[in-house]
């Protein structure tokens, strides 16, 4: 009997049992399904957080390029020529120069000390977008002098609302009263936490310091090209300390590489419980069928058609789970993608984002999942004893 | 065709050993009509698995034209049971997916040694007097109808053996007769050898001979 007509008789006997059987088929089908669909939804929603986490650290906070002064100094000194010669270098979309130092706000006899950075708000306009992550208020002006905007934290930690005074006082010991003029929620953690913005001339003028700062953010045409620009901006501006977006969000991405890891242990777990559920259901399926196997064994059926016919039945279930579970999980991310869901505590919106690995990856594990879920009771079914399959084990 | 040598088949029942057949010497030859009678539990399924292949023995011989059974290869018993041998059970043993046509189809094609398995399996059909009832599901077909099919599948491959563990069992009278002279028909007309175990006094009499088991041996006439 040759290899095709023994899998034709295969397919023929496990076409009729899936057939027959329509009830275990749905119960596998929305088994495989939900694990695939999760496995899918889950690393979408976790990639989805890291490229929030990182778009909103480059947004905010680092441009595509990021100079720091030199190891040994605090300040980048000369920052007007230096200003220039970014100015002329093409592929160069904008810069902005922050002076950066620590401070303490003060308010109805609270105090919190506070990181204060000080910007140009006309050219953070064009190389950040944290003036469109104002939650109330508005945003800077250059022409504003007694006006700061606080972190979102800051506001929660000590009461703090737009239009209220509070006294900040600066590290060489100056003291003045602004006025609140917006709440800013930027997404980077970091930021959030203790941030005040203050225009960069009032600080100039505070802190008694000239063309000088602490960090100059470039906005490159192209993102990817960041790696290319920095020895040429290191060579120009005669600075050592310069980094790429991708360097810089290498904190963010560890950070969010363990949120990964958790991602994949629960879309294991998730997997792991679909799949022993499948196990389950093929696994009672065929004790159930026993007899039936006996029977086989006994008009002279040999292990391995036994075996394949199982193992025909479970890739089958495998399939048609996975494509159930590819369109579920596509359709959820996608929602989830226009839809994003406000978590509370983070105060942040959750988005998931879809990639072609997803449904990928997903689809591989679940469906490898599924077909090992159906070998192993096929080869116990294969390796079944006659008289206790028939007659049951007396 | 069929012989026993001292068959023998001992079960442990904790520390109590059963000897379910006790060194059983038996010979059936080729076209006999043989009915296996006796109490229940005497060994009669014990004895018709032996021979059918079904199970192996503890110690002794089952030779079939000369050739020991209980030497051969697995793969060599699975060929055995497929071409040769057509075992009928008690109970109802068609598989319920399968359409009356194709359970007697279905060993033809693992055989592949027909070229029209389902014309043939028509006429397996009618020889069992189930003509009419081609695509029933078993669970459309009466208990004796069912049992035709089992009758017929187990005609599938031409076996020169059937075996049949109390086929009428869950018959009534009517039924069980008319499966009975089914049998007498295959062995007078086909030259089948026949295996048939019951308890019932009127099927056993239908058989060329009987023989009784009693305590796992046979009983001397
Ligand atoms: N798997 C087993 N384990 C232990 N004892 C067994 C096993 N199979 C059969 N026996 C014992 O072997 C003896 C013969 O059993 P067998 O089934 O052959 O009887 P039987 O003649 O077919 O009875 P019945 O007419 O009730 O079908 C019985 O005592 C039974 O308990
Ligand atoms: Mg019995």
């Amino acid at each position: 009997m040759g290899i095709s007509s023994n899998l034709r008789t295969a397919f023929f006997f496990a076409m009729k049992d899936i057939i027959k059987d329509k009830k275990i088929f749905l119960f596998i089908f929305i088994a495989i399904s939900f694990g695939t669909a999760n496995a899918m939804i889950i690393n979408g929603i976790t990639d989805g957080l890291v490229l929030d986490l990182v778009d909103n650290t480059i947004n905010s906070n680092t441009g595509h390029i990021t100079i720091y002064p030199d190891q040994d100094k605090q300040y980048i000194e000369g920052v007007g020529v230096k200003e220039m010669k970014l100015k002329s270098m093409s592929g160069i979309v904008a810069y902005s120069s922050r002076l950066q130092v620590g401070g303490v706000i003060k308010n109805k006899g609270m105090a919190k000390s506070v990181s204060i950075v000080a910007l140009d708000p006309a050219n953070e306009e064009k190389i950040s977008t944290i003036f469109e992550k104002i939650e109330s208020g508005k945003a800077l002006s250059s022409r504003d002098s007694n006006d700061i905007i606080i972190s979102f934290r800051i506001q929660e930690d000590m009461g703090i609302n737009t239009g209220d005074e509070v006294i900040l006082t600066f590290e060489n010991g100056n003291s003045k009263l602004y006025n609140v003029k917006g709440i800013i929620h930027t997404g980077v953690p970091a930021v959030d936490a203790n941030t005040v913005y203050i225009p960069i001339e009032e600080a100039k003028q505070q802190l008694g310091m000239q063309d000088k700062a602490s960090v100059i953010l470039v906005r490159l045409t192209d993102k990817n090209s960041a790696a290319g620009y920095k020895p040429i901006i290191k060579q120009e501006l005669e600075l050592s300390d310069v980094r790429t977006w991708k360097e810089e969000v290498e904190y963010t991405l560890s950070s969010a590489a363990t949120m990964n890891q958790l991602g994949n242990t629960i879309v294991l777990i998730s997997l792991i419980a679909a799949n022993v559920s499948v196990a389950v259901i093929i696994y009672v399926s065929i004790v159930n069928k026993r007899r039936q196997i006996g029977i086989m064994k006994s008009i002279g059926v040999k292990n391995s058609l036994i075996f394949t016919i199982f193992l025909i039945e479970a890739m089958f279930f495998g399939i048609a789970g996975v494509i159930g579970g590819d369109m579920l999980g596509y359709a959820v991310i996608r929602y989830l993608e226009n839809h994003p869901f406000y978590d509370p505590l983070s105060r942040e919106y959750l988005g998931a984002r879809f990639g072609i690995y997803l449904l990928f990856s997903a689809s591989m594990t679940s469906f490898g999942t599924s077909v090992l879920a159906g070998v192993y009771p096929a080869i116990n079914a294969g390796k079944t004893n006659i008289i206790q399959a028939i007659y049951g084990g007396r | 065709m069929i012989e026993t040598r001292e068959l023998t088949k001992t079960y442990m029942m904790g520390k109590v050993t059963v000897k379910a057949l006790d060194a059983i010497n038996i010979s059936i030859e080729q076209g006999e009509f043989m009915a296996v009678m006796g109490s229940s539990g005497s060994g009669k399924t014990t004895f018709l698995n032996m021979i059918g292949m079904l199970d192996t023995p503890s110690s002794g011989q089952i030779l079939f034209d000369g050739v020991d059974a209980t030497k051969l290869s697995e793969g060599a018993k699975v060929a055995f049971r497929l071409n040769r041998l057509g075992y009928i059970f008690q109970f109802f043993s068609l598989f319920d997916q399968l359409s009356a046509i194709e359970n007697v189809t279905f060993p033809m094609m693992l055989a592949g040694n027909q070229s029209e398995p389902s014309k043939k399996a028509k006429e397996l059909l009618e020889v069992v007097g189930l003509g009419h009832r081609f695509h029933h599901k078993p669970s459309e077909l009466s208990g004796g109808q069912q049992q035709r099919v089992a009758i017929a599948r187990a005609l599938a491959n031409n076996p020169k053996i059937l075996l049949a563990d109390e086929p009428t069992g869950n018959l009534d009278r009517k039924s069980s007769n008319e499966i009975v002279e089914l049998f007498k028909q295959l062995n007078k007309e086909h030259g089948l050898t026949i295996v048939l175990v019951t308890h019932d006094q009127e099927v056993g009499g239908k058989a060329d001979r009987i023989i009784k088991f009693r305590d796992g041996k046979i009983e001397k006439p």
